[in-house]
């Protein structure tokens, strides 16, 4: 049972979590900095200019990106997941970040920029890539009113691969040059980043996420069934509705910001379900924090493994996601399919 | 004050397949009605068209008077409560927190539940001897605990109107007389109820009235001793009955199993 106490206890416990996880992050990069350096770079206690530069002008930046993209992913997914009824689908595997990063593709193509007029275009134009590759595969997956699992993630490995196409063609007409960058922005990259690209993508997600916290009630109902769920009073088309646009959008901000980073939606609403129960009240709020945990942690790896290079963190959340995945396809939901 | 239901000339069908042909019949208000009849009848349907799941394509549904489909859907389930048939259930709720999800109607505006909706949550689950259950997951629950916390949501949601689809098709003997009394309470206590059942003797025993349903039509309403008649019933069911009485003085209807006599009739889809 969840109560506001019980909210409060655990997204405590995960946000301290979230925050150890940042200050640890800090610490990871090129430039060795001891705790000392970066604790003198967070409070201002620092000395020497240099590593404040480096920890809150590089790092901090960074880490915040990753914070908020694994924020995001996770809400897409646990949202997605509440309205199709279906514990694996994600935005990754059901092709909507391939969708929004066609939209971000194009967007680039035609010249929009790191303005605030560029994100608002890049954004919409990865909203509606979103939202066309959503609506693709519940279209082809559904059979009578139903989305069962199996046509579902078909579905979305079809659309997902159809979008990955259609970018490489894209860019190889316009720029054959830039399909090495390209192609590593794809695997998820969380690159150097402006704090007002960090504004504008916080506030963004911080509407959809809201806008997915006012529906979380009405989802549990709909875990039931919709027909369960209308015999409660709840309009469940209406709910649907509005978890799909929002979840798409949310995808489309992080695919504009961060590229299509792979499978935090599934793992994340996951294992907190695991450790916490279906409650969406309970599990959409503790998914962001989790969430951004997570990528966090994961972007921080990413930078230590081969310094002083770096992998896309999408290789890492893929290497986590894809073991993760095949273990909850081979017991869990062995029945299901 | 107990609630009314009433079907006024309702004929629906999915995609054009017409299941349900000019029906009327009023459910008085504190009555059991039992709705009884063949495999894909359309008793199910009759339920989804009394709680505006579908929506009547001729004729209208009322409430108390009113057109379910005016209704705001919260305020309709208020009013009326539904045990279905059949629920897959696949995230992992804890019984309790599924029987509070039957406290939504009542505040749906609100993020989460007040101590008094736990409180009747609680009570909903005593009353079906289900004090057990709560913390278990549903996911993982038997046919028949998944039926008693079923029946504990609709209680939960305190309804004027309690419709229950085959509420005792998993449940046994001792489980079904539980629910046979606390339907006899329920009633007792002004509760206006749709049975939907195949166990005919169950129906005769409870009911005022039975609603026999026929391929989508009305083959017979009136009191048990009215309706079960070995004619009617052989001539839908298309199986040879011997009818006489429980103990109680109600009807009771036998399959005569192994007699190969042919029957006429037999409305069954
Ligand atoms: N969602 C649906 N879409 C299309 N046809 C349906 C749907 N639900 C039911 N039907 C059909 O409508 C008819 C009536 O179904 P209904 O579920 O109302 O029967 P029922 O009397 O409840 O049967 P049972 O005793 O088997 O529960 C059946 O032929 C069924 O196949
Ligand atoms: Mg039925």
């Amino acid at each position: 049972m969840i109560t506001p106490l019980r909210l409060a206890g655990v997204l405590s416990g995960v946000g301290a979590v979230a925050i150890v996880s940042v200050l640890a992050a800090l610490a990871v990069g090129p430039a060795r900095l001891g705790p000392r350096e970066v604790a003198g770079a967070v409070f201002g206690t620092a000395q020497d200019q240099m590593s404040t530069t480096i920890v809150l002008g590089l790092r901090l930046p960074r880490i915040m990106l990753a914070a908020l993209a694994g924020a995001g992913l996770a809400v897409a997914g646990a949202g997605f997941q509440a309205i199709t009824r279906n514990p694996l689908a994600d935005p990754s595997l059901l092709g909507v970040s391939s969708g929004a990063a066609f939209g971000v593709v194009v967007a680039q193509v035609l010249g929009l920029g790191p303005t605030p007029l560029g994100f608002v275009g890049l954004t919409g134009f990865a909203f509606v890539g979103a939202t066309v590759a959503a609506l693709a595969v519940y279209l082809v997956a559904r059979v009578g009113a139903l989305l069962p699992v199996q046509t579902l993630l078909l579905a979305g490995v079809i659309v997902g691969l159809f979008f990955s196409s259609a970018i490489t063609l894209m860019i190889s007409l316009v720029d054959v040059m830039r399909l090495g960058a390209i192609l590593h922005w794809l695997m998820g990259n969380l690159g150097p980043v402006s704090y007002g690209a960090l504004r504008f993508l916080a506030i963004g997600l911080a509407v959809g996420i809201g806008v997915v916290l006012t529906q979380a009630r009405a989802l549990n109902l709909l875990a039931a069934g919709e027909e369960s769920a209308l015999q409660l009073g709840v309009e469940a088309e209406r709910v649907k509705r509005v978890i799909f646009i929002a979840a798409s959008f949310v995808t489309a901000l992080v695919v504009s910001f961060a590229g299509p980073i792979g499978f935090v939606g599934l793992i994340i609403p996951h294992a907190v379900r695991m450790l916490l129960g279906a409650d969406n009240r309970l599990l959409i709020p503790t998914s962001v924090l989790a969430g951004a945990a997570f990528l966090v942690l994961a972007d921080a790896l990413s930078r230590a493994v081969i310094q002083p290079s770096e992998l896309p963190v999408g290789v890492i959340t893929a290497f986590c996601g894809a073991p993760f995945f095949i273990y909850l396809l081979r017991t869990r939901y062995r029945r299901t399919l | 004050m107990s609630a009314s239901l009433a079907l006024s000339h309702v004929t629906f069908g999915y995609d054009g397949r017409r299941v349900i042909d000019d029906v009327s019949v009023v459910v008085r208000p504190g009555e059991v009605l039992a709705i009884v009849g063949p495999n894909s009848a359309g008793k199910t349907t009759l339920l989804r068209l009394m709680t505006r799941v579908v929506m009547p394509q001729q004729g209208v549904v009322t409430l108390d008077g009113q057109d379910v489909t005016r209704l705001a859907r919260v305020a309709l389930a208020r009013a009326v409560a539904v045990v279905p048939q059949d629920l897959a259930l696949t995230f992992p709720f804890t019984a309790l927190d599924f029987v509070l999800t039957g406290r939504y109607p009542h505040r749906p505006g609100e993020f989460f539940e007040r101590v008094d909706d736990v409180a009747v949550a609680r009570t909903a689950l005593a009353a079906v001897a289900g004090d057990h259950l709560a913390d278990r997951l549903v996911s993982e629950l038997s046919g028949g605990e998944r039926q008693l916390v079923l029946v504990a949501r609709a209680l939960a949601q305190r309804p004027r109107v309690l419709l229950m689809d085959e509420p005792n098709a998993h449940l046994d003997l001792r489980h079904q007389r539980d629910l046979a009394r606390l339907i006899h309470r329920l009633h007792a206590e002004g509760t206006t109820i749709v049975l939907v059942s195949h166990d005919l003797n169950l129906a005769a025993q409870l009911a005022d009235r039975l609603l026999l349903l026929a391929a989508g039509r009305v083959a017979a309403l009136g009191t048990p001793a009215d309706v079960l008649v070995p004619e009617t019933l052989e001539a839908v069911y298309g199986c040879p009955v011997v009818v006489d009485e429980q103990e109680t003085g109600r009807p009771r209807v036998s399959v005569r199993w192994l007699d190969d006599t042919p029957v006429r009739g037999g409305a069954a889809r």
